[in-house]
């Protein structure tokens, strides 16, 4: 039960803060896209929005590979918030290359 | 003869330029430079940006003929003179680490339980080397890819200039971290006696 404030009115039950939100970049095969992100949530959760907002949706995004400007290969399952990305970070999302050879 | 009305292929052509000079900031910055691109074909080299002083390590030139009825033909070539490289001249043949046992003898350091699979292939050392990989004209046209149809890839990142120029760079541009130096010492010798 909600305490009564000084004025006798009952207080609003707390809302739990929102999650921390950023932009990123994602270059899905050359072409980039902005993505919301929460910071709070595993770098895999920016791969999928990136998928479906570029259209990209006919390979299961196992198949594809998020990388930093230096060639990086990054941690899906690692926080957002972790990475400290800058403001204006760009990340590259690229299909895995086929079996070849 | 062409397969393809040639305004179709130059419209898609100009298409895949475009869509590549998106991020033509970033492609600069990674080593990746577009040197010219005319119908139907792509220059690019390749340099990278690690290395001290940097250094143009190769070339490669996209032919975007009859696309895409047909995938890209993809090869690696002299940045400077836009000469293909055969396979026993070529800077890099693209070098893939694949999970399977190495056969026979001790793995190199850090290669235990994978092989090194070389996608630039060819059937002799002095032939031109192809790009063995999905999305590439001669991987499709090859008699030992006859499973895997282009046209199972065609309107996919496969088989785009962003995605065949990543390829090469990721196999081809980013293991190199330095420079080596190999010293041969050898006898200096005049003229040999009768």
């Amino acid at each position: 039960m909600s305490k009564p404030t000084d004025a006798g009115q009952p207080s609003k039950p707390e809302k739990p803060p929102k999650p921390p939100k950023d932009t990123l970049t994602i270059v899905v095969n050359g072409n980039p896209t902005e993505v919301t992100a929460n910071l709070n949530a595993p770098l895999r959760t920016v791969v999928n929005k990136a998928l479906e907002q570029s259209g990209n949706v006919g390979q299961p995004a196992e198949n594809w590979e998020l990388r930093d400007a230096q060639g990086t290969l990054l941690d899906l399952d690692k926080k957002i918030g972790d990475y400290h990305f800058p403001a204006d970070v760009k990340l590259f999302l690229s299909l895995k290359a086929g079996v070849g050879g | 003869m062409a397969l393809v009305d040639p305004q179709v292929a130059i419209a898609k052509f100009e298409r895949e330029v475009q869509n590549y000079l998106r991020t033509q900031q970033e492609n600069i910055q990674r080593g990746r430079w577009l040197l010219k691109a005319e119908f139907p074909e792509v220059l690019i080299a390749f340099a990278t940006p690690k290395t001290r002083p940097a250094a143009v390590c190769f070339g490669a030139i996209i032919n975007f003929q009859d696309y895409d009825l047909v995938a890209p033909s993809v090869r690696l070539v002299n940045p400077f003179t836009g000469e293909p490289y055969l396979h026993k001249t070529l800077p890099t043949k693209l070098p893939r680490r694949v999970a399977a046992p190495a056969a026979g003898g001790p793995a190199p350091e850090g290669l235990a339980g994978f092989q090194i699979q070389d996608l630039m292939t060819a059937h002799s050392v002095d032939d031109i080397p192809f790009l063995c990989l999905p999305g590439v004209r001669e991987y499709h046209e090859h008699p030992g890819h006859t499973g895997d149809p282009w046209l199972l890839h065609r309107g996919g990142p496969e088989g785009t200039l962003y995605f065949l120029v990543e390829k090469i760079a990721h196999y081809g541009l980013e293991p190199i971290s330095g420079f080596e130096m190999r010293i041969n010492v050898a006898f200096q010798q005049t003229i040999p006696p009768e």
